[in-house]
Order: structure tokens, then C-alpha cells, then sequence
């Protein structure tokens, strides 16, 4: 395990709970330079204004400055001591990057060597304290004292209590959970990069079913075979298309890639639209796309589900003309790729198509949260499939 | 010998013209009335030059629809025109490929050509045709009923992923997965999603059968929930017990059945 936990690193966002501001030393590993720093931090901003205070509170009370100073000095020592001794030597130890076990039982040793430091310095501190305040003062009554053997343990079971939860214990906590955080996390990981990976698989899938899908496959022949006698050249150029097209989309899907860029993915559309629009006879197209937005990334096939969706269900079963349009826009922060028909639009209230699903579930899995996908129509006008991915910015 | 008139319907144009070269070769005797780009266009050319063959692709835009309760399928415009004039001239289905539309051909003993289509195949059409006599064509109406349910795409048999939903001027898809609710309006449904809402109109009782009923509930007979939604269940004063989804303020009415259901959990 610590050869794969860096030390000075934050912890991944997944694994922190909270720490923010002040708090900020837990999104450190537990006993790593800068959690220790962070957190000393912490305390000392604590401390040194509650030592202020009691320094203030003597000025008023005895009217003596050289004690009142002695006592902040005292007390920050004895407060610094009391929380950062145990952490500190814990830190020592787990940047010696020992073995697991071996780490454990020394954090546990540095730990209790750190109660027994902060104990001592208590005990002197106290001690010193008690005697510069005695001479300004009329001597305390004797504290009375503790009887019995179960008073006195009592007694060192709550200081004990309170020496190690200031001092580490509830870092220790957190310092044995880390290993199974770790395992986790990459086991949460692992099932976001597997999830991904089958939803791009699906889209493919779905991209290669659509091309052998007989009524694509057949349709396009039968044009073909038309236009050979009618219209050779037209013959020449649907052949062509449907090369481009599926040239740029079968070897993809044996090796499965997860990375493309737009351009890319526009040219896949436009062979597409290309042979469609030689076969049908009546679809218009248009591509809107800056050339400098062709290398951004974009997931592979996404953008073909939508156009094959938009001639399967706008273009086609609408009489007369059609048109097909992708118009692409980049602001700021934002990448906006549409594919607008202008057919009659949703109709069915209900449905079941698996093509959309994968088009929500890859930019889920890919994006998780930064891109959006939707579907509009004018009542009864024309469909618009909207993705919007979140840029970083540039 | 009454001449024979044909009607072509194809909305792909270069596959149009080419069957109608290729039909003036195999069939010198026919003469061609009209060839067609879609669904309506046949239509009205039928009623206008009352053809006795009909060449009816069966994927291409469909005639419109006269009466809202015709239930036609998008698309499926080859079938539509068939039960308008099937009884009235002689069919031969066009096809790229339906594998269940085909057995249902040879089983009916309706006559049908596969795209791309070779001249040897047609000449074959032609020649049963002319042996039929033209005469009076048989009734198919119960076979083409069947089979456009059965080209339909397959929405009723598989579970919903998705809705359209009015609003206001647009309509709006929705996946069944960003829903959180459903609440029955009269004869209509409020889909409620975390960021929306829409109304469809169909009853929530259409719905329900097919929703996934391990992730949503039925709570009372005007509310089906997502049930990893659920925030919690409340009773009021009068005994009546209320729910309330994650992130949002509305309380749904939940019926003493569920509540039962529920306690037992």
C-alpha cells in the first residue's frame, strides 16, 4: 500500500469527506508533512488566541506582565506540546515509508511516546507555573487530595482520554481506515472505467447493427443497382460514400477506441448523409462547424446515433422534402453540437429505443455530470438532438 | 382484354425510376399510371386513374390520416396504402428485407419482390399476375392488420425508457430514469422529474404496466414514485399518511394499502 500512497499529494476528491478552510488538513493523508502542518495550523490558531486571553485575564487580575507572559508562553508550550508531539513523531514515522505492519506498530509507539512527551511537558510547565504564581499571591490551599487506588485510576483514565484524542487518537482512526479507502477507491474506479468503456461498446454495437441492419444495407444496394442504368456517375459517387462511411467506422470497432474528435466524427456523418441523400432523392444537408473546432475530443458514434435517428425518424417517413442539419457552436465554457430535422417531429408518447439510452448512458459515464443530452420539437415542427459538453477552460 | 393500368409507390427516387424501366421491358402489356414518392401522392393518383396492379414499397411516408382513430404506423405507409385499395387491385409488396413480412407473403399468397430487385424475379411477378386474370384480388385486410402490428417497432412489449411530453409549445423527451413521479391528472399524467415537469396524456393506468415495478411504486391511485426517491412518509392529524420525495417540497397522497406494504418493510 505505501508504495502507492504519494505522501504529499491532497487525497483524491472521492476519498475526503469534508475539510474545507481550516478543516482543509484532512483532505491530506493522516501523518503526511502537510496534514501535520495544516493541522498544527489549526491548533495554533486555537492556542495562541485562548493563551492571549489568559494572559490578559492575569494583566486584570494580579497586574504583573512578566507572569502573565510567563503563563502564555507555559501555556502554548503545554498546548502545543499536548497535540502535535504524538502527530509529529506519527508523521516522522510514515515518512520513513516502512512496510504496513511495521508503520502501524511505530505509529502506535510514536503516538504513545507523544503522550508521554506532552504528559512531561505538562507536568514541568504546570509545575513552573504554579511557582511564579504563587509569589504574586496568597498560596492556594492544598489541593485536596485523591484517596484511594480507583479515584487515582479514574483520574488517569481520563487523562489519558484526553491525551489521546488531542494528541492523534482521532487521527488514528482515520490512519487505519486509509488501506481499505484506498482499496475502494480504486475499486469505485475501476467500475467507472469499465462502465464507460461498455457504454461506448454499445454504441458501437449499435453503429455496426445499423450498418448490416438489412433495410440499410439492401436499400443501398438496390440504389446502387438503380442508378448503375439510370446514372452511373451518381452510381460512382454512392459507392464512394458508402466506402468513406464505412471505412471510417468498421476498423473503430474492432479496436474500440474511446478517443475521436469532432472533425472526425463530422466526416462519418457527412459520408452518411452523403449516400443517404443520393439514395433518397429529397434530403438536403448542411454541416455548420468552425474548422477550429474539428480537434476537439468527442466521444466516437454519439453524434452518428443522432443523424441515423434523425433521417430514420424526421427525414423518412415524412412525404416531400427533407432536411438534415448539424450545427456546432463552442462558447466559453461550452460545446454545443446539434442535429436538427425538419420532420414531424416526437410523436410517440412512449418509447423503448436503446439508441438514446446509450447516447444519456456514454456521456454519463464519460462526462458524469459535466454534459447534457436532450430531445425537443416544436409541436408537430421538426426534432433537435442537443449534447452539450462542459470545456475546460482554454 | 382489359388493359392493365399499374401504380408504383417507392420514395427512394433512383429505385422508382429504375422499377419503372425495368417494368416497361418485363411488361410491355401494362401501361403505368403513376409513380409515386410517398403515401398520399398514390392515393390520390389511385382514386384518380383506378389502377388494377399496385407496386407498393412498404417502408416510405403513409397517406394522411383521414380520422385521428386510424392507428397508423409511422413509416409503415406500404401497408396503410394496401388497406385503403387492396380490395380494389392486385398488391406486390416491395422490400429490402422483412423476414416476417415475407413468411407472411407466402403464407397469404400476396405477391412481393425483394430489393435490390433482379428482372428475372419480376418477369416471375408478372406471369402470376397475368394467370390470376386480374380479375377480383383476393381479401388480405386481416393479414395487412397483422402485419403492420407486427412491423410496428416494438414499444408495447418492451419496458419505457422514454416519454414525450408537451410544454407549452415544445415537446420534450424525457428518460424514464430522471423521472422521480408520476401523478395521475385526470385522463392525463404529470411526469415529474428532479429539474421538471410535463404532462403526457395517457392515463396513469396505461402507464404503470409498463414501468419497471421494482423501481417505482404505486403509492396510491394517483401516484406511482421512484422508489430510491423516497424521503420519507408522514401521518397528519386526521390519519391520513403523506409522502415526500428527496429535494422536493410537494406531499403525495399515499393509500392505506401501501402504508401497510410499507410498515412491513
Amino acid at each position: 500500500m505505501n508504495d502507492r500512497v504519494a505522501l504529499n499529494q491532497p487525497l483524491p476528491p472521492e476519498m475526503v469527506r469534508r475539510g474545507t478552510g481550516v478543516a482543509s488538513y484532512q483532505n491530506f493523508p493522516v501523518f503526511s508533512a502537510t496534514w501535520l502542518k495544516k493541522r498544527t495550523t489549526l491548533f495554533a490558531l486555537i492556542i495562541g488566541p485562548l493563551g492571549i486571553l489568559m494572559g490578559i485575564a492575569e494583566v486584570v487580575r494580579s497586574d504583573r506582565v512578566w507572569a502573565a507572559v510567563l503563563l502564555v508562553a507555559h501555556f502554548w508550550i503545554g498546548g502545543l506540546a499536548l497535540t502535535t508531539a504524538g502527530p509529529a513523531l506519527a508523521t516522522w514515522v510514515r515518512h520513513r515509508r516502512w512496510p504496513l505492519a511495521r508503520e502501524r506498530r511505530w505509529v502506535f509507539a510514536a503516538l504513545a511516546a507523544g503522550m508521554l512527551i506532552s504528559f512531561t511537558v505538562d507536568a514541568i510547565v504546570s509545575s513552573a507555573m504554579d511557582a511564579s504564581l504563587a509569589s504574586g499571591t496568597a498560596a492556594l490551599p492544598p489541593e485536596p487530595a485523591v484517596h484511594g487506588a480507583g479515584a487515582l485510576a479514574l483520574n488517569f483514565a481520563a487523562l489519558f482520554l484526553i491525551y489521546g484524542l488531542v494528541g492523534g487518537g482521532l487521527a488514528i482512526r482515520q490512519f487505519l481506515a486509509e488501506p481499505r479507502r484506498w482499496a475502494d477507491l480504486a475499486q469505485q474506479r475501476e467500475l467507472t472505467e469499465l462502465r464507460a468503456r461498455k457504454q461506448a461498446l454499445d454504441t458501437h454495437l449499435g453503429v455496426l447493427q445499423a450498418q448490416i441492419e438489412p433495410h440499410f444495407l439492401f436499400n443501398t444496394l438496390a440504389a446502387v443497382r438503380s442508378l448503375v442504368i439510370t446514372n452511373p456517375n451518381q452510381a460512382t459517387e454512392a459507392i464512394d460514400a458508402l466506402v468513406d462511411y464505412l471505412r471510417a467506422t468498421i476498423p473503430r470497432l474492432r479496436d474500440t477506441q474511446l478517443d475521436s474528435t469532432l472533425g472526425q466524427q463530422l466526416e462519418i456523418c457527412e459520408s452518411y448523409l452523403r449516400l443517404m441523400s443520393i439514395r433518397m432523392g429529397r434530403l438536403t444537408w448542411a454541416v455548420h462547424c468552425a474548422p477550429a473546432l474539428h480537434g476537439i475530443a468527442f466521444p466516437p458514434l454519439l453524434l452518428m446515433t443522432l443523424v441515423e435517428n434523425a433521417i430514420k425518424h424526421g427525414v423518412e417517413p415524412k412525404a416531400g422534402p427533407g432536411t438534415i442539419a448539424i450545427e456546432v457552436q463552442r462558447t466559453a465554457t461550452t460545446l454545443v453540437v446539434s442535429v436538427n430535422d425538419d420532420g414531424d417531429g416526437l410523436r410517440e408518447p412512449l418509447g423503448s429505443g436503446v439508441g438514446l439510452q446509450n447516447v444519456r448512458e456514454q456521456l454519463r459515464a464519460r462526462y458524469r455530470g459535466h454534459a447534457q443530452f436532450n430531445l425537443t420539437s416544436a409541436t408537430g415542427r421538426g426534432t433537435t438532438a442537443r449534447i452539450e459538453l462542459d470545456l475546460p477552460p482554454s | 382484354m382489359s388493359t392493365i393500368k399499374v401504380l408504383i409507390a417507392e420514395d427512394e427516387a433512383p429505385q422508382r425510376q429504375a422499377l419503372v424501366t425495368m417494368l416497361h421491358e418485363v411488361w410491355p402489356a401494362a401501361e403505368i399510371v403513376a409513380a409515386c414518392s410517398d403515401g398520399q401522392a398514390a392515393l390520390e393518383a389511385f382514386d384518380r386513374a383506378a389502377p388494377n396492379v399496385a407496386f407498393l414499397d412498404i417502408r416510405m411516408p403513409g397517406p394522411t390520416l383521414e380520422r385521428t382513430s386510424e392507428r397508423s404506423v409511422a413509416g409503415l405507409g406500404g401497408i396503410d396504402l394496401a388497406l385503403r385499395f387492396g380490395h380494389r387491385a392486385h398488391i406486390v409488396f416491395v422490400t429490402a428485407y422483412d423476414e416476417y413480412a415475407v413468411r407472411a407473403f407466402e403464407l397469404g399468397a400476396i405477391d412481393y419482390l425483394l430489393k435490390p430487385i433482379a428482372p428475372a424475379r419480376l418477369r416471375e411477378t408478372v406471369q402470376r399476375l397475368e394467370a390470376r386474370g386480374l380479375q377480383q384480388p383476393p381479401a388480405i385486410d386481416a393479414l395487412l392488420a397483422t402485419l403492420r402490428r407486427e412491423l410496428a417497432p416494438v414499444t408495447t412489449r418492451d419496458r419505457l425508457k422514454w416519454i414525450t411530453a408537451s410544454h407549452g409549445e415544445t415537446t420534450k423527451l424525457y428518460a424514464v430514469d430522471d423521472v422521480i413521479a408520476f401523478r395521475a391528472q385526470d385522463k392525463y399524467t404529470l411526469v415529474v422529474t428532479a429539474a421538471d415537469e410535463a404532462i403526457i396524456r395517457m392515463s396513469l393506468r396505461e402507464l404503470v404496466q409498463k414501468l419497471d415495478p421494482d423501481e417505482f411504486w404505486q403509492i396510491h391511485r394517483s401516484a406511482v414514485v421512484r422508489a430510491a426517491a423516497i424521503d420519507q412518509i408522514k401521518r397528519d392529524e386526521l390519519g391520513k399518511s403523506w409522502l415526500t420525495l428527496r429535494g422536493r417540497t410537494e406531499q403525495l397522497p399515499v393509500s392505506t394499502t401501501f402504508v401497510t406494504r410499507f410498515r412491513g418493510m
